[in-house]
Parts: structure tokens; C-alpha cells; sequence
């Protein structure tokens, strides 16, 4: 084989292979340190590190923890699991009420179009991290009693106080879980956008997260509908206001306008491709993707 | 993850741009909005204006980037609790004096400790005085 046909192969190789990151470096065999080795020979002096006679030269120390009969402290102490399943434990950025307020009124998020969690992050007045576990906001009930707007909004947990405020005002509110995927498309739309990659289906709550899901009284994205309107009728007499009427069409548009629960930004279906540079949107054509796309979306 | 530049394994799409709508909804705002010139009054969370008459004053104190006035509460040692009030210009000693009177006599003459830092533009006072310091700022309109 001439020396151009194995250069060929090469770069084929190249453009194949996984690319170099700083994910998939490996340390050099030299720079790995072998454990010294203990021998007993002269070099490696007189009691080769063992110290003189007893238990630690003829090994036979006793257990770690062992107190010489008495009951060590590891069993006397009772155990107080704070951390038992820390690693399947979620986290949420709380957000009250009052903050949701001042974002309204300094115009830092748009009440004229349905506020999500992607719009909330983009105040960049919050931070959601999903590396520390964060699925999202929490709605809590401080500045309840100030309250005042007609929106439509979309948080992954909420209270009961906050349900209601939202509802007297005449919003709507509905919460729902994002998956790890999907959050980190979520909370910085631009910078997923930028990256070049197909919008991700939305999974399904995972087993703990999905009874508070399909709980009408929690508003949640998976409860019927039927049963969340007559969850409004009850949570308004149990706190005593009377439920509004939408004003105009508009308005009634955009209230009611919901993802679908595969579905993570408005307007946008799992499979595209956003292209930031020249403005469009790319959307796979081929029976392949089609059929990909569905039977995630049927499975979700 | 495998990169591949093979032209066949394109497969077949279809270029739209009716939803960039929505796509642009979800782009992030490249600087924090004006103050709304609608807002009259007190709004709803809470939120005053600054006002014309703060502007004939010796000192001013500047909002910070997000609308909010620039106080903020300080613990040192777990008990020390001090407040700093950020971007004063003008006259820093004038607006120390005045500070200071108005809480003194809001808490019955008890004697106000404080730090200047003309070259920083802030004051430090020590005790927690934040919604004091706030109603202080708001009465003279920043």
C-alpha cells in the first residue's frame, strides 16, 4: 500500500474517532505512582517500616473501631440518617411570590405571554444548577396578600396559599417536571440553541415525583382537566374570592395556552433544530425521525 | 459521541422560519429594561421610584442595576451586624450627618456608630438599622 492510501485512512480515522476533550484525557502510565513496595531486604532497613515486636510487627492489630471490649463508640451512638438518599434527593430554587412581583412590575418578565421556567431564568435574577441537583422553582407564599397580576404561569412545585393567589387574580397556574435533558435546554435556551442539537423529549416524572404531578390540587401538568377546574372552584371557596372571567380573546389565548407534556418550549417540537445564524428553524423530514419522535412522544 | 462530516448521512430536512417567534421569546434581554415611565406611586411589591427632588440635595445615591436601592445587611463574626450603603457621590460626610441624625432620633438618642469611605463611595453603620436606612433613602427620594 502506498504511503498517500495509509495517510487517507488516517485522516478518515481522525474524522471518525471521538475528539480530544478534556472529558476523555488519560493520565500517562509513567505518571501513575506505584505504592512502595515493603520488602525485607537490607536496603529497606532493619524493620523494613514495621516497628519493634508486638501487634503492628506480626500484624494482628485489632479491628478499626475496637476498644479493647468495651462497646465502641460506633455502636453506642444511635444512627441519625440525614443523608440517607442524598444522591436521588431534588432540590428547588425557592421563588415567593413578592419576587415574582417586582419582576412584573420592572418589566423583567413579559406578563402578555405565558412565564415559564425559561423565561424566569432569563431574568438572570435566579440561577437554576443541575448539577446541584436543582429540578427548578419553588413557589412560596410570601407577598401573597400583595399579589396582582393575570398570568400564566409554569413552575415544577407550588403552595397551596400560592395556587390561590395566583387564581384570585384570575391566572393560571400549573406545575411540571422537567428531566436533567430538558432542564439544561430550559433554563439557557441560547446557549442550547447555539449548541446545534435537536430539541429533547421530555420524560415522564420519575416514580416519588409523579403522584404530585397527576394531583388536580396541585395543579399538576399530568391531572385532567375537568378535575383542575373543579380544584378551582374548591381552593376559591375554601379561601373565599370568586373566580374571573377571561376579558377578551386574546387574553383567553394566551391563559390557556399549555405545552404538551413531551413537549419543553412553546411553540417548538421535540427533533427540531434551531439555526441562531440564519434565522430558521430545521425540521427533519425523513419516515426515520418521524416515527423516532412519535413513539417517544406516545412513550412520554 | 461520533462527528461525522459524510454528506450521505444528511438526511432529508425542511427549512422553516414561521416559529422564530417563539424562538425569540425564549433569547434573553442583552441589558435590564428601562424603569418603566408608567409607574406612579408605589407598586404593587413595593417597589418607589426615585424622585426630581433627591437631585437638590449636597449627595446622591445611585440605584443599582437592577432598579433597587444599594444598602445591604453585613454579619461579621456571626454577631456584628453592620449596614453598607453603596454608590454615594457629592458630599459623603454631609450625607453621614444627616443619616445618622434621623436614626438617632428615631431610637431615642442612642449614639450611632459609622464608617466613611470617601475613596470607595460607601458608609458603614453598625447595627441593624437595613429598613431604617431604606425608609431614610426613600423620604429624601433616591
Amino acid at each position: 500500500m502506498s504511503s498517500n492510501g495509509i495517510r487517507d485512512r488516517a485522516l478518515n480515522l481522525v474524522k471518525i474517532l471521538p475528539r480530544l476533550t478534556l472529558g476523555n484525557l488519560k493520565r500517562l502510565s509513567e505518571d501513575v505512582k506505584k505504592p512502595k513496595n515493603r520488602r525485607r531486604d537490607r536496603k529497606s532497613g532493619k524493620t523494613h517500616g514495621k516497628g519493634h515486636k508486638g501487634q503492628g510487627q506480626r500484624m494482628t492489630l485489632p479491628r478499626l473501631g475496637f476498644e479493647g471490649g468495651n462497646t465502641p463508640f460506633y455502636l453506642q451512638i444511635p444512627k441519625e440518617p440525614y443523608y440517607r438518599n442524598h444522591e436521588l434527593r431534588k432540590e428547588y430554587v425557592p421563588l415567593s411570590l413578592l419576587q415574582l412581583q417586582r419582576m412584573i412590575d420592572l418589566h423583567r418578565v413579559d406578563i402578555n405571554h405565558p412565564i415559564d421556567l425559561s423565561s424566569l431564568c432569563n431574568t438572570k435574577l435566579l440561577l437554576v444548577d443541575w448539577e446541584r441537583k436543582q429540578f427548578g422553582v419553588h413557589l412560596t407564599d410570601e407577598g401573597a396578600e400583595h399579589f396582582d397580576a393575570k398570568i400564566n404561569l409554569e413552575v415544577q412545585k407550588a403552595d397551596e396559599v400560592s395556587i390561590a393567589a395566583i387564581e384570585k387574580c384570575g391566572g393560571i397556574i400549573s406545575t411540571r417536571y422537567y428531566d436533567p435533558t430538558s432542564l439544561h435546554a430550559v433554563c439557557n435556551p441560547a446557549k442550547f440553541f447555539a449548541r446545534g442539537t435537536p430539541i429533547p423529549v421530555c420524560k415522564v416524572p420519575p416514580k416519588d415525583d409523579l403522584d404530585y404531578y397527576c394531583k388536580a390540587e396541585n395543579r399538576g401538568y399530568l391531572a385532567k382537566p375537568e378535575q383542575v377546574l373543579e380544584h378551582r372552584l374548591i381552593l376559591a371557596q375554601r379561601y373565599g374570592y370568586m373566580l374571573k372571567d377571561f376579558e377578551s380573546e386574546e387574553e383567553k389565548e394566551m391563559l390557556l395556552m399549555r405545552k404538551d407534556p413531551e413537549q419543553i418550549f412553546y411553540g417548538l417540537r421535540a427533533g427540531w433544530v434551531v439555526n441562531l445564524k440564519d434565522r430558521c428553524i430545521l425540521k427533519p423530514k425523513e419516515t426515520i425521525h418521524e416515527q423516532y419522535y412519535k413513539l417517544l412522544e406516545e412513550s412520554a | 459521541m461520533r462527528v461525522s462530516f459524510d454528506a450521505d448521512l444528511i438526511s432529508d430536512y425542511e427549512v422553516s422560519t414561521k416559529e422564530m417567534k417563539f424562538v425569540d421569546r425564549l433569547l434573553p434581554k442583552q441589558t435590564v429594561p428601562q424603569v418603566p415611565d408608567n409607574i406612579t406611586g408605589i407598586t404593587p411589591s413595593g417597589w418607589i421610584p426615585s424622585k426630581e427632588s433627591s437631585t437638590s440635595l449636597p449627595y446622591f445615591v445611585r440605584r443599582t442595576k437592577n432598579h433597587m436601592l444599594p444598602v445591604y445587611a453585613e454579619v461579621q463574626h456571626t454577631n456584628r451586624h453592620l449596614v453598607r450603603i453603596k454608590n454615594i457621590d457629592g458630599d459623603i460626610w454631609a450625607f453621614e450627618k444627616d443619616l445618622c441624625e434621623y436614626l438617632e432620633n428615631k431610637h431615642n438618642k442612642r449614639p450611632i456608630l459609622s464608617q466613611i469611605h470617601e475613596v470607595g463611595r460607601f458608609i458603614r453603620i453598625k447595627g441593624q438599622y437595613i429598613h431604617d436606612v431604606g425608609d431614610f433613602l426613600i423620604n429624601k427620594g433616591f
